[in-house]
């Protein structure tokens, strides 16, 4: 059990809200959250179809374990086609409206055709309707975000909704929950803006019970919140210095991706950084850092919430960011800053802000500025195309000015609306673009950590860290230690990554966990809750199957073999400096192996065996 | 930090023989405490940190567990 078993349908066409059971076949094979949501999409869709039209569905969906006790059990997935990348789409959000979701009694909301006008959806346990987002259409997430909790006289209520920039057709805008949690990869919240649908307001109070054995789960939970709370990253490092840690680390591994990968060293990181976000700051004595934050049920809080120097260029006059709001993690400080050269920490902290307050994503949004300083300095767009930005990299200004423009689609903020790879083929530059599947790299560049180079090429949803994360082994030796400038041995170790995190990405749970725990670990909570027999090998399975599931998808889709792969620049231009210097990126090494490893044909196709013997 | 430091960096003078542990000793620092160990961005295995390593103008960087993403 632990699922509510209850979808809730809501055709936007139409107007109507309708209960329907949810398949439990396909829960007891692909759990929850990103695998059971593939399986109901796959189902559903045409792969082939135009992700911004009607005919796309945009499925909310929650994991077994969330809203229960377990630690991170607040995690929703926001799955649906990407307009971004052409492929299946699955943003993952922790906050707490997925905790929300279950409460009021759901697994599940699948969105399906588009309405005429703008609307939002309101649940109060299982009372769910359509209501008017005239009102709101136009206003970012900060400004719905409280505009609705006012109309329902409701501050407990949870708010999912896109911003500004997904009404104007960004095609990398995310879904934020709870003002600055997001499903922010690939373009899911531009999908839901397609529809008309604006947000998602939830209340629940029906509780979450259905856990199948409460004593174990109980024990079992209990079990693995001390684990979190006696390894040294989950305890101490993630919650005191957050994912911003990474960024001297990166750094000095020689795998920082800088100034559009042109290089992979930034000299400026020590200012970005996780060490640099504790430093009193001149102007008020006080830190950038103001606090770390936790999402529901999470007993590690690695969240950062952060102000801006109030003497700061970027919000003179601008009282609305004075406050503390959601910080950099490394990733957005990555983007904004090593990306597009810019060492300037409060630009950054504003720019995320403006991310956040309209939703888009800035990995996607750092880099597609990274690749138009480029194209700007090597003469490829003017002044004329940026309306006069003087898009340099190292611009604090003119990223600042980016983000803005973006936010609401203005002037060149349309063109930086279309991501990289658009912008690059508009412009007449594709190879500048630092894409897979036309999705934006994340921080890691793969001259310096090989086994993400495959990660990357292969992930489902385009370039994407969080598909296979072998960084935790290459650079971090968790759980074993492997050398990053070797190929040997990572097409089963990134089909191990792989595997292991569709699966718990399924559970409700939050990945950070896997810094400290195993499936071994989290095998007896999803047992204790579920029914059903959920070891760490079942486990495995599904992930592998849920990985097929979503491969299979692809190719319907119309991508191919070709896609598999990674720009010029990163398998021809080698690293200049550092203990990468010399190397490319040697996938050719490593996906004919990772084909034959998976069970897949030599054009990458899943072999008849191969999806017979997961049931796919 | 030592006496000196500029943000989490400093410049230190050792003597040709140094091991890892010995700068740890030096400074005081729990070898448990340190998990990550980079000499110019390599990472140094443990059963490495026991012998001398060093050349002129090397960068150790140490750190505890850490991790993100």
């Amino acid at each position: 059990m632990a699922w509510q078993k209850r979808v809730l349908r809501v055709d936007l066409t139409k107007g109507t809200c309708n209960e329907e059971p949810l398949n439990m076949e396909w829960a007891m094979q692909y759990l929850g959250q990103r695998g059971l949501a593939s399986r109901y999409l796959a189902e559903e869709i045409d792969p082939k179809v135009d992700a911004l039209s009607p005919e796309n569905k945009l499925i909310m969906v929650t994991g077994p374990l969330t809203g229960t006790t377990a630690s991170t059990g607040g995690r929703y997935s926001v799955v649906t086609k990407s307009p971004l990348t052409g492929a299946i789409a699955c943003s993952n959000s922790g906050g707490f409206i997925g905790a929300e979701m279950k409460n009021a009694g759901w697994d599940m909301f699948i969105f399906e055709g588009k309405s005429e006008k703008p609307v939002y959806l309101h649940v109060e346990n299982l009372k769910a309707q359509l209501l008017s987002a005239d009102e709101l259409w136009g206003k970012s997430v900060w400004e719905t975000d409280e505009i609705l909790h006012n109309v329902h006289q409701d501050p407990l209520a949870k708010i999912a909704c896109v911003g500004r920039s997904a009404e104007q057709g960004c095609l990398y805008s995310g879904v934020i929950n709870d003002l600055h949690r997001a499903a922010g990869r690939s373009g899911v919240g531009t999908v839901m803006a397609s529809k008309q649908l604006k947000a998602v307001v939830v209340r629940g109070n029906l509780g979450v019970g259905n856990i199948e054995n409460p004593k174990a789960f109980l024990t079992a939970t209990a079990e693995a919140k001390k684990v979190l709370a006696e390894n040294a990253v989950t305890a101490e490092g993630l919650p005191q210095m957050g994912t911003q840690v990474l960024m001297n680390v990166i750094n000095e591994v020689g795998a920082m991706p800088t100034r559009n990968f042109k290089e992979v060293q930034f000299e400026g990181a020590h200012k970005i950084s996780a060490e640099a976000m504790h430093e009193p700051r001149e102007s008020d004595g006080k830190p950038n850092l103001v606090t770390n934050a936790a999402c529901f049920g999470c007993t590690i809080a690695c969240g950062r919430i952060s102000t801006v120097d109030p003497k700061h260029y970027t919000i003179e006059n601008k009282p609305e960011y004075m406050g503390a709001s959601g910080g950099l993690e490394y990733e957005s400080a990555w983007s904004l800053g090593s990306d597009t050269g810019v060492d300037d920490l409060d630009a950054l902290t504003y720019a995320n802000f403006i991310c956040n307050e309209d939703g888009f994503d800035p990995i996607s949004f750092g880099a597609t500025v990274a690749a138009a300083m480029e194209l700007f300095e090597t003469g490829a767009i003017t002044l004329k195309d940026t309306g006069g930005i003087e898009m340099r990299f190292g611009s604090a200004e003119a990223l600042t000015k980016a983000a803005e423009l973006t936010a609401t689609g203005e002037g060149f903020g349309r063109d930086l609306g279309l991501g990289s790879k658009r912008l690059c083929e508009k412009y007449g530059k594709p190879e500048l673009s630092m894409t897979v599947k036309g999705q934006e790299f994340p921080a890691y560049d793969p001259r310096g950590v090989q086994g993400m180079g495959l990660a990357y090429a292969t992930s489902n949803r385009g370039a994407c860290h969080l598909r296979g994360y072998t960084v935790s082994s290459e650079i971090m030796g968790v759980p074993v230690k492997t050398d990053p400038l070797s190929t040997e041995g990572k097409p089963e170790l990134v089909k191990g990554f792989q595997d292991a995190t569709a699966a718990v990405d399924s559970t409700g749970l939050c990945t950070f966990t896997t810094f400290a725990w195993t499936l071994e670990d989290i095998a007896p909570q999803v047992d204790a809750a579920c029914e059903g027999n959920w070891t760490p090998e079942s486990l495995l399975e599904a992930g592998e199957r849920i990985w097929n599931l979503e491969r299979k998808f692809n190719l319907d889709a119309g991508l191919t073999k070709e896609d598999d792969t990674l720009p010029k620049r990163l398998l021809k231009d080698a690293a200049k400096t550092g203990p990468a210097k010399g190397a490319v990126n040697r996938l050719d090494e490593m996906l004919p192996a990772y084909y034959e490893a998976r069970g897949w044909t030599e054009e990458g196709e899943p072999k008849p065996d191969t999806l017979k013997r997961l049931n796919v | 930090m030592p006496e000196g430091s500029v943000g989490n960096s400093t410049f230190i003078e050792i003597l040709a023989n140094t091991s890892i542990h010995d700068v740890l000793l030096r400074y005081e620092i729990p070898k448990d405490t340190v998990h990550l160990v980079l000499l110019n961005g390599i990472y140094i295995e443990p059963e490495e940190r026991e012998t001398p390593i060093f050349s002129e103008g090397d960068v150790l960087a140490l750190w505890p567990p850490v991790a993100g993403g």
